[in-house]
């Protein structure tokens, strides 16, 4: 039996039964695409999850008005969205050379692509990049990021056509190859 | 490496850190605790609710209490003693006289507080008859014969107090008044001297 199992059966939703299973089908179905949402703004598991744990509160208060046949996947993701934004702390300034020497270090040394991009400067420092990126070029990046998400999704999070969320992902990785690139010959990067 | 290897590499690199950047995984047991978490927010929620539904419900009763106690208070004395009053005046015949208005305290912008009463004292005033003369005149009652029958077989001085034949009192004298103009302080002082 696991852990959902359990939850259900020890102590049952004060709603109806057949909500509590529907939402409990809806949390098993879509917490792990709210989690990615969250995390790819917030970067960090612990304020993810809280995050997450709010999505599905909200979800939970506003389930009587929600639409059965509305996409109920579209809502959780666009809550997730706008709750991990609304939690995102304040950009800092962004140093981009410790990460970028390490980086051009290991690569120095030989380190193949999967090597590097496994590695934890190498994840910094992209995680610096993307944040250094203008907003419109950001976002759609980073819900790109979530693998569930399709360009159709992303489009209607952010509330802008299909084909811009597909142009402005282009731009985005160009401008990152660019500085990639650079840094990697071990020129200085804005 | 030439620019075409360089390139295919940071190519390939971009794609492989973007696909770790957004691999990630939660910890294990996510829907449980998300789960546990949105019941307890339930409970809490239900539970605010019912406070809530208890104070209104508290309210509302110490509200109407202190409306209707209200209403009985300005109610109860007013409505019977208008009514009351009007009736006995009439019933009992007193007299030609200023008809009583009664006094109504007035609420808020100056209406009767009862209606009901006012209604009622202006229907009996209607039903006398209409006079030219203010106060209206009225038959005579059976005290006011009786008192006309006395005073016109009551002698005067038994009315006045004064018997008939007491002496007349004499006129009063008043002496004239002679008032000596008053000395100059000089002349005092000389005549201290």
């Amino acid at each position: 039996m696991g852990v959902l199992e359990q939850v259900s059966m020890s102590e049952p939703f004060p709603v109806a039964d057949d909500a509590a299973d529907e939402f409990e089908a809806v949390v098993r179905e879509h917490s792990h695409v709210v989690y990615r949402i969250a995390y790819s703004v917030l970067r960090n598991h612990h304020d993810a999850e809280d995050a997450t744990q709010e999505t599905f509160i909200r979800c939970l208060r506003w389930w009587k008005r929600l639409d059965p046949g509305r996409d109920r996947r579209a809502w959780l993701a666009r809550t997730a969205w706008r709750l991990a934004l609304d939690r995102r702390p304040k950009r800092r300034e962004i140093s981009l050379d410790d990460s970028a020497l390490a980086v051009s270090t290991l690569r120095a040394t030989g380190a193949g692509v999967d090597e590097l991009a496994a590695h934890q400067q190498m994840e910094a420092l992209l995680e610096r990049l993307i944040a250094a990126l203008p907003r419109e070029l950001r976002e759609p990046l980073m819900l790109s990021t979530v693998e569930d998400l399709t360009s159709v999704e992303i489009a209607g999070m952010l509330g802008i056509p299909d084909g811009s969320v597909r142009t402005r992902l282009m731009r985005a990785r160009k401008v990152l190859k660019e500085k990639l690139s650079a840094m990697l010959e071990g020129k200085a990067v804005k | 490496m030439d620019e075409k290897e360089r390139s295919q590499f940071v190519d390939d690199l971009l794609e492989a850190s973007l696909s770790q950047y957004g691999n990630v995984t939660p910890r294990t047991g996510l829907e449980g605790r998300v789960l546990a978490n949105a019941r307890a927010a339930q409970e809490r929620r239900a539970r605010w609710l019912g406070a809530g539904w208890l104070a209104a419900g508290a309210a509302a009763v110490l509200i109407a209490i202190g409306v209707l106690n209200f209403a009985h208070k300005e109610s109860i004395p007013a409505l019977p003693k208008l009514a009351g009053a009007v009736t006995t005046a009439h019933a009992t015949d007193v007299g030609p006289g200023p008809i009583p208005i009664p006094k109504v305290r007035s609420h808020g912008a100056g209406r009767p507080f009862s209606r009901p009463a006012l209604r009622g004292a202006s229907k009996r005033v209607e039903d006398e008859p209409h006079m030219t003369v203010f106060p209206s005149p009225q038959p005579e009652t059976a005290e006011e014969r009786l008192l006309l029958q006395y005073v016109r077989t009551t002698p005067p001085s038994v009315l006045t107090g004064f018997p008939a034949d007491s002496a007349e009192i004499p006129d009063l004298e008043i002496k004239k008044l002679d008032m000596p103009p008053l000395a100059s302080d000089a002349d005092e002082t000389k005549n201290n001297l």
